[in-house]
């Protein structure tokens, strides 16, 4: 399938950018952090599950590609790349800030077969805003490698190929593994024994669209 | 993607807006930081970008595999960003460092990885030490019959960034354990740094772990071998010392301030065995003949000793890791939870390399190729000398006892 122009636009728009940063114009920055900066947010978000840990992440992450800008090769999209280095220290923060939290191993079943297909209707809506919070505590017992690469297959939408491709990437066998383990989990948490078992476990209020930093139900480990 | 898959990331997606709507702007802080980097009155071209100081990590002695990596890497990849995304270079990074997934590449394994178990395994010290306002927590130690493995976490005066989104308090002196890799030449040369000791008075050397500069709190772990072995099957009393060093950053001064500390921690964990099994299994493959000698059964940190005559001498014949999700650790020098290593050469000029599998049953080790650096220099396009790479794979499969 071909690029569409607004593709194609935004595709020259970077190059451009990256080249106006290569001859030492910080203006070109600002073209890409404003290109990419909420996409990458988002997914440092799903990964450590904190605003201000995201934005530092991606912030510093754009700071890394300005100080290396001079060996990046301007014939290669950005995008892909800088989204990269943004998971992959992603999931560094969420390493260091997380300890282990053993989970229950099990055979899941269909991945995500526990999530219904809701209607428009209030009713619908609200059961939409508690698949959200489920989903969001579920993500959060996933260890980090995991749970990025759910957020990669699914948020960023990365084939296996695309998300083991580059530097410092896994090998494709590492990236099917850590899927297959993910929606194994993931199902797993999700199931409708889990949820009853959430219910009555739970150990700390999950106020999702609360104002807090971890509104969902994340947890903020100092 | 299926429907379910599609709800998924409606769901994701919803997650996503809500705890990030739209309108951010992380621009500001990041003109902030990079006018901070910048040198006044230079004019900052593309391949004048200041290089980032390195992290502690990154200044190990080249002797175990981390270090030769390390060296190699902060030369070859560090700033390559996209160059290195194609061609020899990527197929380094990529097998150097990353490394495949150990026995079964490109499979599902099986079962979880053997650090996995670590959570299980090692025991919460939770002994905190204050100096001149900075607090430093041994959080957990681990140790068997070959390895001793500590985590530290350290708070404040400025050993952190506050974690305030767009800001960051670049002027701050930033402290971290001083980790040198102490395996080669003479220890007394190295500044203080993290030593562990214990009543036998054995040399423990650092083979493995790193610091890590995050945003809350500065973090380290250190892997320590243990060459004379302890013995298994009760506790054992340690003495861990660990000296600051201040840690550069980027847009910060080298103060120069007197490091806090030394902080010194003593403390018992229970040792657990790590059997050794003699293999001396041989496989020649790409005209190259290699020896599993032998594998120590670390429940953490297996080890598979492999050997074998270099090709030729104009390149450093390193063997890929066995273990996944290193190299994306030392670029910044983040100690990752659960990425422990104690990936070394060894004296006979053997390489000991951590498996990404337990040893357990019939047991396979994979050595997928061998990657040939110029020795010198160690940028590949300063010399004639091109990286090669040697393809295998040399499998190994052996039973296990017990």
């Amino acid at each position: 399938m071909r690029a569409s122009y607004a593709q194609e636009g935004r595709r020259v728009e970077e190059r451009g950018a990256v080249e106006r940063l290569k001859k030492g114009d910080v203006g070109g920055l600002e073209v890409l952090v404003r290109m990419h900066q909420t996409r990458a947010l988002r997914a440092a978000y799903l990964i450590v599950r904190d605003r201000a840990l995201a934005e530092d992440v991606v912030q510093e992450a754009f700071v890394r590609a300005y100080e290396r800008i001079g060996r990046f090769d301007e014939t290669r999209p950005f995008g892909p790349w800088f989204t990269k280095v943004v998971v992959n220290d992603a999931i560094k923060v969420a390493s260091r800030r997380e300890r282990t939290v053993p989970v229950e191993r099990g055979e899941g079943g269909d991945l995500l077969a526990s999530l219904p297909d809701h209607g428009a209707s209030p009713e619908g809506l609200a059961e939409e805003a508690e698949e959200r919070r489920r989903v969001w505590a579920a993500l959060e017992r996933l260890p980090p490698v995991q749970r990025a690469a759910i957020v990669q297959r699914y948020y960023l939408g990365l084939s296996e190929a695309e998300m083991a491709g580059g530097v410092a990437s896994p090998p494709t066998g590492t990236i099917k593994w850590r899927l297959h383990a993910a929606r194994k989990r993931l199902s797993k948490l999700l199931s409708p024994e889990a949820r009853a078992q959430d219910v009555a476990t739970r150990k700390r209020p999950t106020s999702f669209g609360g104002a807090s930093n971890a509104p969902e139900g994340g947890s903020d480990r100092e | 993607m299926s429907e379910q898959g599609e709800r998924l990331e409606r769901v994701l997606r919803g997650c996503a807006e809500q705890g990030v709507p739209d309108g951010v702007d992380l621009w500001p802080g990041i003109r902030e930081r990079v006018s901070a980097e910048a040198i006044p009155g230079v004019q900052t071209t593309g391949d004048q970008v200041p290089p980032r100081r390195r992290g502690r990590t990154t200044r190990l002695v080249p002797n175990t595999l981390l270090g030769w990596a390390l060296a190699v890497a902060s030369v070859l990849i560090i700033g390559a960003g996209a160059y290195a995304v194609s061609g020899p270079v990527a197929e380094l990074v990529r097998y150097g460092l990353s490394g495949p997934g150990g026995p079964g590449v490109g499979e599902y394994a099986g079962g979880e990885p053997p650090q996995e178990a670590l959570s299980a395994l090692r025991t919460e010290v939770d002994q905190t030490k204050t100096a001149d306002g900075v607090r430093l927590t041994l959080d957990w130690a681990y140790a068997d019959e070959r390895f001793v493995a500590v985590n530290l976490d350290m708070q404040g005066p400025n050993g952190a960034r506050k974690s305030e989104g767009s800001g960051s308090n670049a002027d701050a002196v930033v402290f971290e354990p001083s980790l040198w890799d102490d395996t080669s030449g003479d220890e007394a040369e190295l500044p203080p740094h993290v030593e562990i000791t214990d009543a036998s008075g054995q040399d423990f050397d650092t083979v493995g772990g790193g610091t890590g500069l995050g945003p809350q709190l500065t973090a380290a772990e250190a892997v320590f071998d243990v060459p004379e072995g302890i013995e298994p099957g009760r506790g054992h009393r340690f003495r861990l010392e660990v000296p600051l060093q201040e840690a550069p950053r980027v847009g910060a001064k080298v103060s120069g301030k007197p490091e806090p500390g030394p902080f010194a921690f003593v403390f018992e964990v229970p040792v657990l065995p790590a059997p050794t099994y003699e293999v001396g299994q041989e496989v020649e493959a790409g005209g190259v003949a290699m020896t599993l000698e032998r594998v120590v059964d670390s429940p953490v940190l297996p080890q598979a000793v492999v050997c074998y005559e270099p090709p030729d001498d104009d390149h450093m014949w390193l063997p890929p890791l066995l273990k996944e999700d290193m190299a994306r650790d030392w670029d910044r020098g983040y100690a990752r939870e659960g990425s422990l290593n104690a990936n070394r050469r060894l004296t006979d000029g053997c390489w000991s390399l951590t498996m990404g599998d337990a040893v357990e049953g019939r047991t396979s080790v994979t050595v997928p190729k061998l990657e040939g650096l110029p020795r010198e220099p160690t940028d590949p396009e300063q010399t004639s000398v091109k990286p090669k790479t040697i393809r295998g794979p040399w499998t190994f499969e052996f039973e296990a006892p017990g």
